[in-house]
């Protein structure tokens, strides 16, 4: 199965013959070359507008991130100086409510009271009733120090707390003054009842004790105790009446409704 | 020295085409596409279709010229890419089947010598049917060996072989009738 003569002869004749292509096959090949030329510069192009599209994606992802984290952060600020704000206000409303005396700034000079004032206080709103006389604990009185602490770490973004705090001062002022004018009142009553004690008290004990009492009710700062426990009763006791009402009005409606209906029926 | 500076100038050449140089494109197809021609003419009668086949193949050649590696002779290299794409033409055109025959008589040319010219050579090949004509130019023309031949066409070697066979016997005859055609007329 060797190649011969004959098939060397026809390989040495084709292998060197040349054919001239047609004109026409050159300008073929040219346009069908740029055709390709064509696609890939548009295949580069388009890869070009991928890749920036996800690099702008990235970018705008990142920069979406970073704004959501500062505003995360702004947010938490906020919810502490919130906190603050209403601890604050929590003690401002103490304060006037009368059940915890809580001036905040003028809790040094409450901060002096003794106990042994504590006890005539009590006797004095005993005989008065409502209107009390209460002192300021010295827990409270650390506690108020504390936040003045904190106030003042805070002093710029507290400025606002402050002013309020100034107004609840200057009410407060008002209301010991009130208290102050009554405590004469309550003197008079004091002295009512050790007339009656007179028989086993000397007078010049007496005029001391009350002097002292004077005093020491000078120095006190008072307020308007209002009692949660009476109050609340008094509040459930109109929602049970208001409750009440709606029943009754509801059950003679009912019962109006069902009488027409049965008149009607009867006369039908 | 002037070898040396051919295959420089040659390299360099090659070098502007891959980057799209129209200029060194057409170099390149001006001094290939008369060879190239004649070997895509070998596999088809008509010469219209083996222009078409040549340039297909050279669009090719020119798009995968990056691939071309400076090993062997980029003449060869661009012969290669022209039978394959001969051989797909073919095939694409569903014109050649090969009956798998692996009994064959190794058969040559006794005693038969010719002085046959180009065209004459072309017309024999011509005569011969396309699975015929295309193992005989693998073969006899590119020196292809049968297990080459197998793998490219997908066939086995045996059928190669007999196939090759049947062809050498069929252009016998044909040489035979052209000779007694040929002193019939002189």
């Amino acid at each position: 199965m060797e190649p011969n003569k004959i098939e060397e002869q026809f390989k040495e004749l084709l292998n060197s013959r040349e054919l001239q292509p047609s004109d026409k096959a050159w300008d073929r090949l040219d346009a069908m070359l740029s055709v390709a030329e064509e696609k890939k510069t548009k295949r580069s192009f388009g890869w070009l507008y991928i890749a920036a599209s996800i690099i702008g994606f990235i970018f705008v992802g990142t920069l979406f991130f970073s704004q959501t984290e500062e505003l995360i952060d702004v947010r938490r600020n906020d919810v502490v100086l919130q906190e603050k704000e209403e601890k604050s206000s929590e003690h401002i409303i103490q304060g006037q409510s009368g059940k915890d005396i809580l001036p905040s700034i003028q809790s040094q000079g409450v901060a002096e009271v003794s106990n042994d004032n504590q006890k005539s206080k009590n006797q004095i709103t005993k005989s008065e009733g409502i209107v009390h006389c209460n002192t300021c604990p010295s827990e409270k009185v650390i506690i108020t120090r504390e936040l003045r602490s904190n106030w003042r770490s805070n002093q710029k973004t507290n400025r606002n707390l402050n002013q309020i705090n100034n107004e609840k001062i200057a009410e407060f002022k008002n209301e010991t003054s009130i208290a102050h004018s009554e405590i004469p009142k309550t003197v008079e009553s004091n002295k009512s009842l050790t007339d009656k004690e007179s028989i086993l008290k000397s007078d010049n004990n007496l005029l001391v004790s009350l002097d002292n009492t004077a005093k020491q009710l000078a120095n006190k700062k008072a307020t308007i105790k209002v009692d949660a426990k009476s109050l609340l009763s008094q509040v459930d006791g109109e929602v049970e009446y208001t409750f009440r009402e709606k029943v009754f009005t509801k059950i003679n409606k009912n019962y109006q409704e069902i009488k027409v209906a049965l008149v009607n029926r009867n006369k039908e | 020295m002037k070898v040396i500076n051919l295959h420089q100038e040659e390299n360099e050449i090659i070098k502007l085409a891959v980057e799209n140089n129209r200029h060194a494109q057409h170099m390149i197809y001006t001094k290939f596409a008369p060879k190239m021609l004649s070997v895509c003419r070998q596999y088809s009668k008509d010469l219209h279709h083996a222009e078409d086949v040549m340039i297909t193949a050279f669009m090719k050649v020119f798009t995968n010229l990056k691939n071309f590696e400076h090993k062997g002779s980029f003449e060869g290299w661009i012969r290669r890419i022209m039978v394959n794409e001969c051989i797909s033409y073919i095939r694409a055109q569903k014109k050649v089947s090969f009956l798998e025959d692996e009994q064959y008589k190794e058969s040559g040319f006794n005693g038969i010598e010719s002085n046959f010219n180009v065209d004459e050579i072309q017309f024999l090949v011509d005569s011969l049917p396309d699975g015929y004509k295309m193992i005989f130019n693998l073969y006899a023309i590119e020196g292809y060996k049968h297990q080459e031949i197998a793998e490219m066409l997908g066939i086995s070697e045996g059928t190669s072989k007999s196939q090759l066979s049947h062809a050498r016997k069929m252009l016998q005859d044909n040489i035979i009738k052209l000779k007694k055609y040929q002193n019939g007329t002189e």
